[in-house]
């Protein structure tokens, strides 16, 4: 059986699946053995675009014997075939198919792993969709109540935004992080995320989303007391000063390069654009706040 | 040449006119753009002016001597003497135009020195050559300055034909202009001044520090070698400790789920065990046999 085509292992199963009138109820278990049989020929010789129909075709065949868990991970290797030959709505298709069987064995872990598969395959691609995906993916785990796991899928987030250069996006989901981390009292991974969002806004020269983003932060314990709260401190205050040289300085410390390389980036090409402008402005509300100090 | 007059005369304003003279070529560059020959000339015009003022004088004298001469001497004797008078009053002109000449002369040498040490200035970087050139010029000026006010008397009893308030309008000039190109220069060369005794300041506290720094850094170069290690270690260790946050509920799953397993293994083996228990039980056992030897016999006697 093994050594026979696979193309004929298909065509065979096709016919125990098909009803005649000298068949009336497809025979779906030796036709998935078929199936499954027939795909793993067709991958070994390389047949991506045959292998990957057989591999559909097995994937139903197990939905149809009630197996969702073995039909995930049929559509799983479909996807993965799916893949090679970069057909990526047809990638997408399969492993959201895949994620919902998973579902069905409620096993939302799986679930949320495969559609990360599919996200991670797609996101130099289709980066809007593998963004959709991994907001899925982590949506199924917070229901879980595993939001550990969704921390890496929140980094991948980020890193796509950054790519795409929607900073407020990216960081809105930094501090998305940041409350899964605190859910599950991740400090040190919280207080990255929040540390990353306030360069991320510096890198986007918005000084004063990043002023408030660091001001609502520092509302958390956990991020008052800790390093990258002080370090983020010195790079306000460097920015307000308006010293190229500082920023500069501070941007190279080693509390940077504990963090997503993709924001290590980001943060050694600090500062963006003119810092004067942020020294004026400060020069000024710092001359208000002392006339107001004065008169009291 | 243009330009050079053109950077002249817009200097030139910088720099007040210290003589009537000097005021009317001014006033000529600053209006036309004029030529040297026309300088000269506006030079000639106010030297002759000088000259006919100045033979106001001598024909006074001339007048003296020929009254005390018409008193007691002939026509012919008075004749001699207006040629003489009117030599002496040729050379009187001469002398003065030359003095005139030089005086201007020396102006001009003063105002293109100054020039070019502002020019000198404006490029200078260093602060102390700055300030050297930058006194130069303020010594000029004051020299020229304090002539001002020889020459506009000069001006004001010499010169013919200019309205008063002409004359006025030349001295508000004079006198406004010293006051603003004065703060011009000063404002400039303060600031450079200024900015650049700060820059240097700072420099050098800059690399003072950066020696104090330096000999601190080879005392202590290993504590900070240590510093940076353990921040690596800090980090490293937080993000162990997260990850086997991460691990703790994955185990405990695993352990219920191994849990479950063994159960069910040992349930079936229970069964199993029961199982083959009941199939394999003594009874049974005997009758197999009893049965095996009979279907033999019965075989055996088939052949035999």
């Amino acid at each position: 059986m093994s050594g026979s085509d696979p193309g004929k292992l298909i065509s065979k199963a096709d016919n125990l699946t098909t009803l005649s009138l000298t068949r009336w109820s497809a025979d779906w278990e030796s036709a998935t053995r078929l199936y499954e049989q027939a795909a793993n020929g067709f991958r070994v010789s390389k047949d991506y675009e045959n292998a990957k129909l057989a591999f559909e075709k097995a994937s139903k065949g197990r939905e149809m014997l009630s197996s969702p868990w073995d039909a995930a991970k049929s559509m799983e290797s479909a996807a993965a075939l799916a893949k090679e030959l970069r057909n990526w709505t047809e990638v997408i298709d399969f492993y959201r198919k895949a994620s919902e069987l998973y579902m069905q064995c409620d096993r939302p872990q799986f679930a949320s792993d495969s559609l990360a598969k599919a996200a991670r395959a797609v996101e130099d691609a289709l980066p809007s969709d593998a963004i959709k995906l991994y907001s899925d993916a982590c949506v199924l785990l917070e229901d879980d109540r595993k939001e550990q796991m969704a921390l890496d899928l929140y980094h991948a987030v980020t890193n796509i935004y950054v790519k795409l250069e929607k900073y407020t996006d990216a960081v809105a989901f930094l501090l998305k992080l940041g409350l899964a981390a605190d859910k599950c009292n991740a400090t040190n991974s919280q207080c990255k995320a929040y540390l990353s969002a306030v360069i991320v806004y510096l890198y986007a020269h918005d000084l004063k989303q990043a002023e408030k983003c660091y001001n609502d932060c520092s509302q958390i314990d956990a991020f008052l007391r800790s390093d990258q709260n002080r370090f983020a401190g010195k790079l306000l205050s460097a920015y307000k000063e308006g010293d190229v040289e500082e920023i500069k300085r501070v941007a190279q410390s080693r509390s940077i390069t504990n963090l997503d390389s993709v924001i290590i980036k980001l943060a050694r090409k600090l500062p963006t654009g003119d810092v004067a402008a942020f020294k004026t402005n400060a020069a000024i509300g710092e001359g208000e706040a002392l006339d107001e100090n004065d008169l009291k | 040449m243009a330009k050079s007059s053109k950077l002249a005369s817009s200097d030139v304003e910088l720099y007040n006119g210290s003589s009537s003279s000097k005021e009317e070529r001014m006033n000529a560059q600053v209006n036309g753009e004029e030529d040297d020959e026309e300088e000269i000339e506006a030079v000639a015009r106010s030297v002759d002016t000088f000259g006919e003022d100045d033979d106001i004088v001598p024909e006074e004298i001339v007048d003296d001597v020929d009254d005390d001469e018409y008193n007691g001497a002939n026509p012919e004797i008075s004749k001699r003497e207006k040629e003489r008078l009117k030599e002496m009053q040729k050379l009187k002109k001469q002398k003065i135009q030359e003095i005139l000449d030089t005086q201007n002369a020396a102006i001009d040498a003063d105002m293109v020195r100054i020039l070019g040490k502002m020019e000198l200035a404006s490029k200078e970087k260093s602060k102390a050559s700055a300030v050297a050139v930058n006194a130069e010029i303020r010594r000029t000026k004051a020299r020229l300055l304090e002539e001002v006010p020889k020459l506009q008397r000069l001006a004001v009893k010499k010169v013919k034909g200019i309205s008063t308030e002409e004359m006025a309008a030349r001295n508000d000039q004079m006198s406004s202009s010293p006051s603003t190109s004065s703060t011009a220069i000063k404002f400039d060369s303060d600031e450079r001044f200024d900015n650049k005794y700060f820059q240097e300041f700072e420099q050098s506290s800059q690399f003072r520090q950066d020696y104090e720094m330096r000999k601190m850094k080879q005392a202590y170069q290993g504590l900070d070698m240590i510093s940076e290690v353990l921040d690596t270690l800090k980090n490293m260790a937080h993000d162990m400790n997260e990850e086997l946050d991460r691990q703790v509920p994955l185990m405990d799953e695993i352990n219920t789920k191994v849990d479950k397993a063994a159960a069910d293994f040992k349930n079936t083996n229970v069964r199993l065990k029961d199982t083959v228990t009941q199939l394999r039980s003594s009874r049974n056992f005997c009758i197999d046999i009893v049965l095996l030897c009979i279907v033999l016999g019965i075989a055996a006697y088939l052949y035999k």
